[in-house]
């Protein structure tokens, strides 16, 4: 699974150059359809990630963990999505070394109870088994804070780490290309805003 | 210092005005100059993030804090979202560039060709007549030395050119533009237009007045509706310096343009009174340079032209050129603000598609003509605002649910909330002011410019009077709970900042006169936010333009005539 990251896309020249070539198109015929937007930004592409920042053993938790937050359904789940390393590169890069501790001793602590209540390793667990967990985790970790943004709470330092494994695993299957475009409908560059529709019509949110 | 070549002009700063003056004193036929403080950008070219999707933003877009926190303090801390990982390049690098704050205050400004014309948020109003009155009427202020009617033509030269959406509404302190087609209303708008309007005859709610383009205009746009403005947009379908102004001054053939040029000072020649040229330090090597102009326009952004007068200290202008009666850097205004939201239900069958870079707007209905009964306040506010369905971040932050189900539902499309933010009228007040520190340097050595800003009392009974209208209308459009917040309570996160350098009649009490010169210094011209004499309710960027080239056709006449 490839997940872009820092460094990654925006200016590299393979997407520059189709980006041109997009815009080139655009000023010569005025189309400009979300259809050929798809098609560009793929042929632009991003470079794949670096390495890990957590321990196999951690990720190992980290995907069964996250696979129970956004399962599989008749769309990909969080694996397939890349978040275990999307939270891998936060790790790395952009949380502070409290969050970091904080999040390594919950994935431990999921690990401690999945022995206590399976006799085997969190990573080892039934979806099932790893939701009861997460389930009884969560009815245990109370939040005290208040947000209206998503991305918000995940920088609350009040926040329990359940919430903020459920939160960065929420981000991250939602902002990745595979939720943005399989579960979500990312649409670059819409072309046209038509305020009052039938919602069965277009049953999708307007993601940026 | 080197005397390098003289020009008919020179304009000072290249965002919303600078970039008006350059047009239209080129078009006019001046050899201009412009100087821009800010690193070079190229339209198209220089928007590096304007594709980026989220998956391929730095941590899929979420805020660098360690970065944020070093370097741009101030700045990532901007509301509505106009600072983030894919336009931070635009904005002011805080640590190098400090200022002081003798009460808390944010200074939210670009470093880059453009200025804020790149960031802003596109709205797009005429001033009423009333607005240009209200001073002389309570006292508050001092006269503005022009009225509506002066205006009223450039504005419509302003907005030809710009190309602005918007609907007519037929209000007398609201006026009419020149306007494309409008963006469409959402269900809930609609619903919310239909009640208000009903139930108050004096209130309306008309969708955002916002410079995009919903039709091809002289080669750009049109709009893509991608709401992403900030980032820059390669289709020119937004106006900024770079899609527009910039461009039509180049095809003259008579502009120059020149980045990473800090103006110091602007010199003034004592024996003929006039302006004589403008001292730079260049931003990468540090070389101090001079150029030399028959007219300048100063439009280096509210504070930022503010902090050039203060430092051109001369013989002649011992405190800074228009400040012989300590009026210069005072009476700054801006907008103070409160919002109020609420979840109103039966609309689940209706959705949008598409992303509209507007919302809706409720002009002024407060103290209009007269001083309403139930009023604790003097002047009045505006809102604007918007009824949309609650995205993926806000429903996922709304629970902590987890598993198939929350993944369905937050992918949905989610509760329809209802948000109107006002806009109050801040009343001018000799004591909110800017002053420099000289003991106090901040980028390139300069003095630090030091804000003594607060709001007062009239501003905190006017947030209490809009929350309550808010609530009210909110209510009758069918919301259980309503939600007050405050938005824009730090002076400065408005980014409406007005005045310092207002206009006036009378030398001793403003800066400018009726054509935006400076008193005593007839070839000097400053047409951007400082000269304010008060703020008005909606936001101010048409009417700098239209002041700019009303000033600029003014300055022309004048040199062709031999009086400048």
């Amino acid at each position: 699974m490839k997940i872009h990251m820092i460094g990654t896309g925006p200016a590299s020249p393979s997407r520059r150059a189709a980006l041109g070539a997009l815009l080139v198109g655009v000023a010569t015929t005025g189309a400009w359809t979300s259809a050929s937007a798809a098609a560009a930004l793929q042929a632009a592409g991003a470079a794949a990630t670096a390495g890990t920042g957590f321990t196999k053993p951690e990720l190992k938790i980290l995907a069964v963990a996250a696979d129970a937050i956004v399962p599989v359904t008749d769309t990909p789940g969080a694996v397939a999505a890349g978040v275990p390393h999307f939270i891998d590169a936060l790790a790395r890069h952009w949380m502070a070394a409290d969050e970091l501790a904080q999040f390594r001793a919950g994935l431990a602590d999921l690990d401690k109870r999945a022995q206590q209540r399976h006799k085997r390793g969190f990573a080892a667990c039934t979806p099932a088994q790893a939701t009861a967990i997460l389930q009884d985790l969560r009815a245990s970790s109370p939040y005290e804070g208040r947000t209206f943004e998503l991305a918000a709470r995940i920088e609350d330092p009040k926040a329990p780490f359940y919430l903020r494994l459920r939160d960065l695993v929420v981000f991250g299957y939602f902002t990745s290309e595979i939720g943005s475009t399989k579960e979500l409908r990312y649409v670059a560059v819409p072309g046209r805003f038509d305020g009052d529709v039938d919602v069965k019509t277009w049953p999708y949110q307007n993601v940026i | 210092m080197n005397q390098t070549t003289e020009f008919d002009a020179i304009v000072i700063g290249s965002g919303i005005t600078g970039g008006w003056a350059a047009k239209e004193l080129t078009e006019k036929g001046l050899k201009v100059l412009v100087l821009e403080r800010g690193k070079p950008l190229e339209h198209q070219k220089g928007y590096v993030h304007e594709f980026t999707p989220p998956w391929q933003a730095p941590m899929h877009g979420l805020p660098d804090r360690a970065l944020d926190a070093r370097e741009y303090e101030i700045q990532s801390k901007i509301e509505r979202g106009a600072f983030s990982w894919a336009n931070r390049q635009y904005w002011i690098n805080d640590r190098q560039n400090p200022y002081e704050q003798v009460k808390p205050f944010r200074w939210h400004r670009t470093d880059v060709l453009g200025g804020r014309s790149l960031t802003w948020g596109r709205q797009s109003y005429r001033w009423g007549p009333d607005d240009f009155l209200q001073n002389q009427r309570d006292g508050h202020g001092n006269d503005w030395p022009i009225r509506y009617a002066d205006l009223e033509p450039w504005y419509t030269h302003v907005e030809k050119f710009i190309g602005v959406s918007g609907a007519p509404e037929g209000l007398e302190n609201f006026p009419d533009g020149h306007y494309l087609p409008p963006f469409e209303m959402t269900a809930l708008e609609k619903h919310l237009k239909r009640t208000v309007e009903a139930k108050w005859q004096d209130r309306r709610v008309t969708i955002g007045r916002v410079a995009n383009l919903t039709e091809a205009l002289d080669g750009r746009g049109p709009c893509q509706r991608r709401a992403i403005c900030n980032r820059g947009c390669s289709f020119g379908a937004y106006f900024s310096s770079l899609s527009s102004t910039l461009p039509a001054a180049q095809k003259t053939g008579l502009l120059t343009i020149r980045t990473d040029s800090v103006v110091e000072a602007i010199d003034v020649d004592p024996a003929t009174k006039k302006a004589t040229g403008v001292r730079v330090i260049d931003a990468k090597s540090g070389e101090r340079l001079r150029f030399g102009a028959k007219v300048i326009f100063l439009n280096a952004s509210t504070y930022g032209t503010l902090q050039i007068l203060l430092q051109s200290k001369s013989a002649a202008h011992p405190n800074g050129i228009g400040n012989h009666s300590d009026v210069l850097g005072r009476y700054l205004v801006d907008h103070a603000g409160v919002g109020a939201f609420a979840e109103i239900p039966g609309f689940d069958d209706r959705n949008y598609s598409g992303r509209r870079p507007t919302g809706i707007l409720v002009p002024r209905f407060r103290n209009v003509g007269r001083q309403d009964a139930d009023a604790d306040f003097t002047r009045g506010y505006g809102y604007q605002g918007g009824a949309m369905r609650d995205d993926w971040t806000n429903t996922a932050a709304q629970t902590d649910g987890f598993g198939a189900g929350m993944k369905h539902q937050i992918a949905r499309p989610g509760k329809w909330i209802a948000f109107l933010g006002a806009f109050c009228e801040q009343l001018p007040q000799k004591d909110n002011r800017v002053t420099l520190n000289e003991n106090k340097r901040g980028g390139f050595g300069l003095p630090q410019l030091s804000f003594d800003v607060a709001y007062g009392e009239n501003e905190r009974r006017m947030k209490l009077d809009a929350a309550k209208q808010a609530e009210q209308m909110l209510v009758a459009a069918g919301a259980k709970h309503v939600v007050t917040i405050p938005v824009r309570a730090i002076p400065g996160v408005s980014i409406h900042e007005m005045g310092g350098a207002r206009m006036g009649h009378d030398p001793v009490e403003s800066v400018l006169n009726a054509h935006n010169q400076v008193h005593g210094v007839p070839n000097l011209f400053v047409t951007d936010g400082a000269a304010m004499a008060s703020s008005g309710t909606v936001n101010p960027s048409l009417t700098y333009m239209a002041l700019t080239a009303r000033a600029a056709d003014y300055a022309v006449a004048q040199l062709k005539a031999g009086a400048l």
